[in-house]
């Protein structure tokens, strides 16, 4: 799932594949979360879903929905 | 462009009686995020929230967004942590992410 995208990786503890945060660039609490996994050193891989074109947009949520409760909202909480 | 944000914060914040976000960096990335929306959309999209990219549809999403009184009455913060009550900001409060009362309808598919 979600192999077709040019992901932001950071590396740390763990592979980054297994934790996928989707984000938007404007958000603070998304920064935040970057922020909080970063110092905790965790792996992850993330998009910032503002900056993709529409149609990758699209695709993307289309991918994400089937797991999702409901709207994808930003940040979860 | 950055004293334009800077004003309209402080008005929006001075008229409704609410504290802006202490916590600098937080709100530094948030004030860049309302600039960033403006440019791209020509508005104040909620930079915490999707947007369909259309002032009407995104009306109740644009900043302050008529979501923030009762979040701010509720939790102390609005949705993207860019205002305050002045009770949380003066306890010190950090704010929190928090459950998004927009219905899910009104988003994007």
């Amino acid at each position: 799932m979600f192999d077709s995208y040019e992901w932001n990786t950071i590396e740390g503890k763990g592979n980054a594949e297994n934790l996928t945060l989707l984000s938007l660039s404007t958000c603070g609490f998304c920064r935040s979360a970057r922020q909080y996994l970063k110092d905790r050193e965790v792996a992850f891989r993330y998009l910032e879903l503002d900056t993709l074109p529409p149609e990758e947009k699209t695709e993307l949520k289309g991918e994400f929905k089937p797991n999702s409760a409901g709207a994808l909202l930003f940040p979860p909480w | 462009m950055i004293n334009d944000i800077e004003d309209f914060i402080q008005k929006s914040a001075d008229k409704n009686g609410w504290a802006l976000q202490p916590d600098e960096t937080f709100l530094k990335t948030v004030k860049e995020g309302l600039v960033k929306n403006l440019e791209t959309y020509g508005y104040y999209l909620c930079p915490c929230r999707e947007g369909w990219g259309n002032r009407f549809k995104d009306r109740d999403i644009t900043c302050p967004c008529d979501y923030a009184e009762a979040d701010i009455k509720e939790s102390g913060n609005c949705y993207c942590g860019l205002f305050l009550s002045k009770e949380a900001a003066a306890a010190g409060k950090t704010p929190q992410a928090i459950p998004d009362l927009r219905p899910d309808e009104k988003y994007p598919d």
